[in-house]
């Protein structure tokens, strides 16, 4: 072998091996590159989910305030108002007046009765006083006994005793779902009866709402909620997402419809 | 041992062909730019076939003194299929292809008429063929540095035939470049030299069946 072969042979192996080299180090760059690009990606949709958690808590806490509001003017202002006139009707002198009249007045007496009761009624559904000082389990059987009470439809409440108090705001946006879903349920679903079911377990809490009615399948739910105006389920949409909980809505038949929501509970 | 080994090494232009042919009849993938690199696993197949077959020691060169023509087509054709391959990846591509396989067809045409003979080995010819693919692979690499696809590379199948033709062609430069000179000075290191290319090869092949493999 010449000194001139040699030469070529080393040119070669030196060559490839360049060549190679070069190959391999673009190679990594472009994946060193593309993994970087990937966490910043992640990182900004994290962020991007951080800020609309944000909003919906916004969103969510405005509405829980301005509730709180009405709740309170409705109480205060027009309940005070109804039992003053209730007073100053009762203090009329019924004897005086002819047979026409005083059934007028025992008709007047009754409805701002039934005024008083309603506008209480839909005080506390707004307010919710007795989920602050009783708890969910509580509020959730005094909101069924409210709405259902002089319907016909059927309702069995089983709520797991062992769940307490966790979260005041957590407990909050769980009574608004249930109270969202069973409006819904009654409005849209006439059902002839209502169970709703809920056991702790491993540190989360499911809520189970079941029905005989017309109910709505997980594709119903989802392409529902994205019509502007299903406001009422994209609300259960924000507070599951507040939550950081799941939502499932199951439609065996049109009789046997559910709803399974599992929250995680920090005890 | 050696033998068969040896054996091994000499057809592997030949058996590494089958292996992304094979997956690609059982997978059936459905990418688009699976058209051009079909075309050459099959041509190229016949040619490496025909090229093996000519340069086993129980045939005698009869119509031909040597193989080397196939290599030259065979060096062509890749430089044509893999251009078109790259057709389907970016289109900057296309922009290129316009220029690019033209120009190369007309200095091969010009080289096999002023300066070498087609029925010899063409150095010039096929690392020419080696830069253009490297060349396509590397800016393919600086295309994909500077897009916002931040998916996994490799989750793309083309990937892995970019990654081949890029450690085939980057292997295979200097050798075509100096293995004229190196056959003419009768050294062993051209037999051994070959090896890594038929080496390269089967790798290439293998990266294009597992881009087949990937659905």
């Amino acid at each position: 072998m010449s000194s001139q072969d040699v030469d070529i042979t080393i040119l070669v192996i030196a060559g490839i091996a360049v060549m190679l080299l070069l190959v391999v180090s673009f190679l990594i760059m472009t994946v060193v590159n593309q993994r970087k690009k990937s966490q910043l990606q992640k990182s900004m949709s994290h962020l991007k989910e951080q800020q609309q958690n944000q909003l919906i808590e916004a969103a969510v806490r405005s509405e829980e305030v301005e509730r709180h509001r009405i709740a309170e003017m409705l109480h205060d202002e027009v309940g005070a108002l109804l039992s003053s006139s209730r007073i100053f009707l009762v203090e009329i002198n019924t004897k005086a007046l002819n047979d026409a009249d005083q059934q007028d007045h025992a008709k007047v007496k009754d409805l701002i009765d039934e005024s008083i009761k309603k506008v209480r009624s839909i005080s506390h559904n707004l307010h919710s006083a007795i989920l602050k000082e009783f708890g969910l389990n509580e509020a959730v059987r005094h909101f069924m006994k409210t709405i259902i009470g002089g319907t016909t439809v059927n309702n069995t409440v089983e709520m797991d005793d062992n769940y307490m108090l966790s979260n005041p705001e957590t407990d909050l946006a769980i009574y608004r779902i249930v109270q969202e879903l069973v409006n819904n349920t009654l409005k849209y679903g006439h059902p002839e009866f209502i169970r709703i079911q809920s056991w702790l377990k491993n540190d989360n809490l499911k809520v189970t709402l079941q029905h005989n009615g017309n109910g709505l399948s997980q594709q119903e739910f989802e392409e529902l909620r994205f019509k502007t105006d299903g406001l009422g389920l994209k609300n259960i949409q924000n507070r599951i997402i507040l939550l950081k909980g799941n939502i499932f809505f199951e439609k065996k038949t049109n009789n046997d419809c559910s709803v399974h929501i599992e929250i995680p509970i920090q005890l | 041992m050696r033998n068969i080994l040896t054996n091994l090494i000499d057809w592997s232009e030949v058996w590494a062909l089958l292996i992304p042919l094979t997956i690609l009849v059982i997978r059936k993938p459905q990418y688009a730019w699976k058209k051009p690199i079909i075309i050459y696993l099959i041509t190229a197949l016949a040619i490496n076939f025909t090229i093996d077959f000519l340069y086993h020691p129980f045939i005698e060169y009869k119509l031909l003194q040597s193989n080397y023509i196939f290599y030259n087509i065979n060096s062509i054709l890749r430089l044509v299929f893999f251009t078109w391959f790259f057709n389907y990846l970016h289109p900057r591509f296309r922009k290129l292809n316009k220029v690019v396989p033209y120009l190369y067809m007309l200095v091969v045409i010009l080289n096999f008429i002023f300066l070498e003979s087609l029925l010899d080995f063409s150095s010039k010819t096929m690392a020419l063929e080696a830069a253009i693919g490297l060349i396509y692979c590397l800016i393919w690499f600086y295309l994909k540095v500077n897009d916002d696809d931040e998916r996994w590379l490799f989750s793309y199948s083309h990937v892995w035939v970019v990654t081949g033709i890029s450690l085939y062609s980057a292997i295979t430069f200097f050798l075509f470049l100096f293995y004229k000179i190196i056959i003419n000075s009768g050294d062993i290191f051209a037999y051994y030299i070959w090896d890594v290319h038929n080496i390269s090869f089967a790798i290439m092949c293998f990266l294009i069946a597992v881009a087949f493999y990937k659905k």
